[in-house]
């Protein structure tokens, strides 16, 4: 049986964050529905978001998801 | 989401005092005895954490001034799910323990019947105790 091989998803959030009028944690929160403790997780790499909410952060930065989320150092 | 966990946890162990308290003599007592104070025991778990659910509530919002506890997303769904699997694994285990007991052991009825209620009680308190956890590392 194959190992499975656990992949680190890492992200742009906070980058995006403030290269988009320095927008609060609290700001991208309410604008995809989530709290703010939710995107302070997502942006620690310590929960990786559902692909509905990827979707939703990268449409609110207007950027392709993939720009958003990647793979990181194994 | 804090306050209604701790409102749920303060419930459940506020019914457990008060239901020991009413069973110091559950040896002597019938089991319809037992079974009533039980199920008072039960009502105020529920009473008690909507009461204190509230209450964590307002002194959240009063003191920390964060007024987002409403909000649930898809990370509270998340850790929401592995608490209950925990409750009903702690539970199932506690329910099978209590019908070993009292098929093999002789275990009274009466103590059978608390057993059962006290480790819903505590399947409870373990899961919030989760769910805290969970929220607080991650």
């Amino acid at each position: 049986m194959p190992k499975k091989k656990k992949i680190n998803i890492e992200n742009s959030v906070r980058k995006l964050r403030f290269n988009n009028n320095e927008m609060t944690q609290q700001e991208l929160a309410d604008l995809v529905g989530v709290s703010r403790q939710t995107v302070v997780a997502i942006e620690k790499y310590k929960y990786t978001p559902s692909l509905e909410l990827a979707f939703k952060i990268s449409t609110v930065f207007n950027k392709e998801i993939q720009e958003v989320f990647y793979i990181g150092q194994q | 989401m804090t306050a209604r966990i701790l409102g749920e946890m303060s419930g459940a162990l506020l019914a457990m005092f008060w239901t020991w308290g009413n069973l110091n003599e559950f040896s002597t007592m019938t089991v319809k005895e037992v079974a009533k104070v039980l199920t008072q025991g039960i009502g105020i778990a529920i009473v008690a954490s909507i009461v204190l659910t509230i209450l964590f509530n307002i002194f959240s919002a009063v003191f920390s001034g964060d007024h987002n506890e409403g909000i649930e997303d898809e990370r509270d769904r998340l850790y929401e799910s592995y608490s209950d699997r925990l409750f009903g694994g702690l539970f199932v285990s506690a329910f099978v323990a209590t019908l070993v007991s009292l098929g093999w052991f002789n275990l009274p009825i009466n103590t059978g019947l608390i057993a059962l209620v006290y480790s819903g009680f505590t399947a409870g308190i373990a899961s919030g105790i989760l769910k805290v956890f969970l929220h607080r590392k991650y």
